[in-house]
């Protein structure tokens, strides 16, 4: 993975003394509070209902087991003992006072983590499909991409303050983990026809209040283009974009505004004006990223391995979960596993100091020290050889991590909600421990089979629902909460938002009304047919006649 | 309004004026970007001194060019902190080859003092209650921070990659040297 330079260390480092100084300037009062917002925002800092949370970027999703390490020491000296994982890959504390922030960062600092720009109205942390490089569909690993974008991205002088918050995500696979069509821009690793690699860019995808799915501006863009075409579509949008009123700021709004086609015109017009500043790209810039992710010294294994597959055949509780969390390794004898944050009845992206230990030294022992965070809230150990899984299942368990859940309906996504956030209307972690309890039979659950659930506490949708098979929103009415369900959403490269069903239900009702739903897709589905497949034979109609049948 | 250059207040010579009313002046004038374009486009020309043109952050972009020799100074509205237009509009002026002084005038705070420079400001005008309640001191500290970026081609110093490059055809080159 990626190893800061010395360019890198002096400038996180010249970062944290900022901040620590703007933060005695709130605290002398040469600062405002107004003033002192955008600033400890664009350095990860809220204030959320009950206390002040740091969220620290883990960009693209990859951490060594040394950060691991570190994040659980920070959760244990400045926190209550946890971390919650986010939906972009990042982490937050929940509970750090404001004053010990500055030592938090210079800290993360050391072992080359920031919290620059997880928050604010400008480029927040670059997002990535979790399976880069060990995956056996990509045609390139994204992450050299995307830490260039890191880098390009950090304090850009001219994109620092945006109409709105600005989201990047890129994919290396045709098989989309990234959720490239809700991003402010998604970019797609493609081969052109010349078998040159470039980026397809999607652009003004995204969910909140208005969700849409992201719209193809350019097929193919070189890389060595790449830095240059992104300035020119955040210039058209730091011109052009919404400053009136937030709900309306973000770039898709404005690409809906002009149309596609229109957008398109003023971004290349920009591309093409003569004299620009655009950045090319340095290739042996490209070059000295990629040397860094060239990925660990593998050994020369067997593809099958005979004390797997002995204790495949031995241990049926393995071979559930070696079932479902386990995908195949581009590198003969390796798996890249994932280990769900997600024990029914716990808070979905949740770890205890304890469980980030252990996943970090079962990273050193098992996976080249090497781990990813997912924007299903959920931990890869991307490099483990396979004779070494069932080990590392058992290592798992002492710590109540060897769910087999990975893609079922226990497997929730879900926003932090009223419990914490200022913004929400209704509490989503409640719901989601009542439905995971409600489907915690792991039979069951296989039964059912691949279904994801998403929960937000608000419209801003930070828990994903319009691309949940079923999303759940949180919304408030008269001092009470209720909860509308959403059919059909997929973030994968069938991007579809889901469908609102009807009226909302109460915290009471929403479980078994998932219950009704679930029950009729595995009454009237056909051998095979997953939910999302079934929802999208029989109509969302249908499962809403359902519903809704006695509905009162 | 209090001008900074260089983390430094300094005082300003600058007269704020209708394009009509800068003919019969003999100081440099700052005028509306609308007349200036008018009369830009009627070839009347203005008085002999100085001209500064105060452009809004709702200007369109793509008509900031052709600033004639006569133009000394550009001056770019930011309506509040976080209306980031101007850090665009100011990329504009200086690629349509602008050389004299570039302006930014709004409730900036000195921690926007290096992401102005490095899209090419020369100055920062501030109202009076900011300046004193942030003090010169602050923007004398913002002055020299970020000395190193990741962004090239935009202020004047090589950007981190533009180093990190020149770093490594140096090292070739001094392992080229203890070859021979």
């Amino acid at each position: 993975m990626y190893r800061y330079d010395e360019f890198d260390h002096a400038f996180v480092h010249e970062r944290v003394a900022q901040f620590r100084h703007q933060l005695q300037g709130r605290i002398d009062g040469t600062l405002t509070e107004e003033e002192f917002r955008p600033l400890r925002l664009m350095n990860g800092v809220y204030l959320q209902l009950h206390a002040y949370m740091l969220r620290v970027a883990i960009p693209y999703g990859t951490l060594s087991s040394v950060q691991m390490h570190k994040l659980a020491e920070l959760s244990q000296r400045y926190d209550r003992g946890y971390g919650h994982f986010t939906t972009r890959q990042n982490i937050q504390y929940n509970w750090p006072k404001l004053r010990d922030i500055p030592d938090m960062l210079n800290e993360l600092a050391e072992v080359e983590m920031h919290a620059i720009q997880t928050s604010g109205n400008c480029i927040r942390n670059i997002t990535c499909d979790p399976f880069a490089g060990v995956a056996d569909d990509e045609v390139e690993d994204p992450r050299p991409l995307a830490e260039l974008i890191r880098q390009w991205s950090t304090l850009h002088p001219e994109f620092s303050y945006l109409p709105r918050k600005f989201k990047i995500a890129v994919t290396g696979s045709p098989q989309d983990r990234a959720a490239v069509y809700f991003h402010d821009i998604g970019l797609r690793i493609v081969r052109n026809a010349a078998g040159d690699t470039g980026c397809e860019v999607i652009v003004g995808g995204g969910q909140g209040r208005t969700p849409v799915v992201g719209k193809v501006l350019a097929q193919f863009v070189a890389k060595s283009k790449l830095l240059a075409y992104l300035e020119s579509i955040l210039r058209v949008y730091n011109l052009h974009g919404r400053r009136d009123n937030k709900y309306k700021a973000r770039i898709k709004i404005l690409v809906n505004s002009l149309g596609l086609d229109e957008f398109r015109r003023e971004v290349e017009l920009d591309f093409a004006s003569p004299g620009g500043h655009h950045p090319d790209l340095d290739e042996s810039e490209l070059a000295r990223i990629e040397q860094y992710f060239a990925g660990p010294a593998y050994l020369r294994l067997p593809a099958h391995n005979a004390r797997l597959a002995a204790a495949l055949a031995t241990d049926p509780a393995f071979g559930h979960w070696y079932k479902q969390n386990v995908m195949t390794h581009k590198v003969p004898g390796y798996a890249a596993v994932t280990v769900t944050l997600k024990n029914p009845g716990g808070i979905p992206g949740d770890a205890t100091a304890a469980q980030m230990v252990a996943l970090a030294e079962l990273a050193e022992r098992y996976s080249f020290s090497e781990l990813r965070i997912t924007h299903a809230q959920n931990v890869v150990l991307p490099d483990v050889r396979g004779d070494d899984l069932h080990r590392l299942w058992q290592a798992l368990g002492e710590h109540g991590l060897s769910e087999g859940n990975r893609g079922l309906i226990t497997d929730i996504i879900a926003c932090p909600g009223l419990d914490y956030c200022t913004l929400a209307n209704a509490r989503s972690i409640p719901i989601a421990q009542t439905i995971a309890k409600q489907f915690s039979d792991p039979q069951r659950q296989r039964e059912i089979g691949p279904l994801t659930i998403n929960i937000s506490g608000c419209m801003n949708a930070c828990g994903h629902h319009h691309v949940g098979h079923i999303g759940i929103l949180g919304v408030e009415k008269g001092g009470q909460e209720f909860y509308q369900i959403t059919l059909g959403g997929d973030s994968s490269l069938s991007a579809q938002l889901g469908e609102r069903l009807g009226p909302g239900f109460s915290a009471n009702e929403i479980t078994p009304a998932i219950e009704k739903l679930v029950d009729y897709y595995c009454e009237h589905r056909s051998e095979a047919e997953t939910f999302l497949q079934c929802v999208r034979r029989v109509g969302v109609a249908k499962f809403k006649d359902v519903l809704y049948a006695n509905y009162t | 309004m209090p001008i900074i250059r260089k983390g430094i207040f300094v005082s300003d010579h600058w007269h704020e004026c209708a394009l009509a009313e800068s003919v019969h002046h003999h100081r440099d004038c700052i005028v509306p970007f609308d007349g200036w374009i008018e009369s830009r486009a009627r070839g009347s020309r203005t008085g002999e001194a100085g001209l500064g043109i105060l452009v809004g952050p709702q200007v369109c972009a793509e008509s900031l060019q052709d600033f004639d020799p006569q133009v000394q100074l550009v001056v770019i509205e930011f309506s509040s902190a976080g209306d980031g237009r101007g850090f665009s509009l100011a990329g504009y002026v200086r690629r349509a080859g602008f050389t004299g002084e570039m302006r930014a005038r709004g409730p900036l705070t000195p921690e926007q003092y290096p992401h102005l420079t490095a899209c090419g400001f020369d100055t920062v005008e501030v109202p009076e209650e900011l300046a004193q309640r942030h003090g010169e001191l602050s923007w004398r500290r913002c002055f020299g921070a970020y000395p190193n970026r990741y962004q090239s081609a935009l202020g004047t110093r090589a950007s981190i990659v533009q180093q990190r490059v020149g770093d490594m055809d140096s090292r070739a080159a001094q392992r080229g040297e203890e070859l021979v």
